[in-house]
């Protein structure tokens, strides 16, 4: 294939991610603050550190992903 | 929606392992029968090799070379390595999304287990070819990002961002096709109307053909992209 229909395909396929790895990002975060709040019993502090990670997280991906790919 | 068996059930010989029911899971058949078509592709094409091809090893020549070729575009000079993995994983999940063309059969992801083993596959993957190429320690410190103070926040984030990876794949690919497969299952079960009838070799028939073939490139693209981030973190960064 040539250099710009590759380019296409992986512009195509990273911003198709944006927004699954957005919405997983929190998720995951939430889920692991959960986690760790069931097992060293200290709710609600590791869930609230955690979500704020998830969303830096997603964040963070979405401004990487829309820099390299959202040109 | 009513439950459409698929043409092969396998009695289920699996119940040691803690698999229960009278069958094998059909996801599991399917993607049996997918391998099976898969071995027996590879089979017919490098029986007798010749330097001449026959049409069959042409055929699986041209696919080779092409996955070869992606790869090398992707991820560098050295991207040939990687075939393996990607060119299997593309293969199996193009064979699988067509299934689903023929009546009968069901893709093998349209469930989240096979694409979730598939992300996962990938996932741990490109995280072992970074710590092959750079070593445990100069892989784990690309994550804590470039200051130093700033690495236990940055830690948990760039995890976070990582483990988002394996889902946003799995869910992707398994969401397209079994959205595709519920939308097909439900046009056929009304089809004493006609029109779904003609709205499904019109329509759906096509559009499910094309979707087949774009999420396979798009999981295969997107695990080239995570393996070239992985193996060149140093130049991915400057970009």
């Amino acid at each position: 294939m040539k250099d710009n229909q590759v380019s296409l395909w992986r512009q195509l396929a990273g911003l198709s991610s944006v927004g699954i790895t957005f919405a997983a990002s929190i998720a995951i975060g939430a889920a692991v603050g959960i986690a760790l709040d069931r097992w060293l019993e200290t709710s609600p502090w590791f869930t609230i550190i955690f979500f704020v990670f998830g969303v830096a997280a997603g964040f963070a991906n979405l401004v990487k992903d829309l820099k390299r790919w959202g040109r | 929606m009513e439950h459409h068996p698929t043409i092969f059930q396998i009695p289920n010989f699996l119940g040691a392992l803690g698999i229960a029911g009278p069958w094998v899971p059909e996801h599991v058949t399917m993607a049996w029968l997918v391998m099976a078509i898969l071995v027996g592709l590879s089979f017919l094409a490098t029986r007798r090799l010749e330097a001449v091809p026959g049409p069959m090893q042409n055929f699986m020549e041209v696919v080779v070379e092409g996955f070869g070729n992606l790869l090398e575009q992707m991820i560098g000079p050295k991207g040939k390595r990687y075939l393996p993995l990607i060119g299997t994983a593309g293969l199996f999940i193009l064979v699988g999304n067509l299934l689903g063309a023929i009546p009968g059969l069901k893709p093998p992801t349209a469930n989240l287990n096979t694409t979730a083993a598939l992300a996962i596959t990938v996932f741990l993957s490109y995280n072992y070819f970074g710590i092959r190429e750079h070593g445990i320690v100069a892989y784990l410190r690309h994550f804590c990002g470039p200051i130093l103070w700033l690495a236990p926040i940055m830690f948990p984030i760039e995890f976070i961002g990582h483990l988002a990876r394996p889902i946003s794949l799995s869910i992707r690919l398994f969401g397209n096709i079994f959205g595709e497969e519920s939308v097909i299952a439900i046009l056929l079960s009304l089809i004493w109307l006609v029109i779904p009838y003609a709205i499904y070799l019109g329509v759906m028939m096509p559009l499910s053909l094309f979707t087949s073939v774009v999420q396979t490139f798009i999981f295969v693209m997107l695990s080239m992209v995570y393996i070239a981030g992985a193996v060149g973190v140093e130049h991915e960064e400057h970009h």
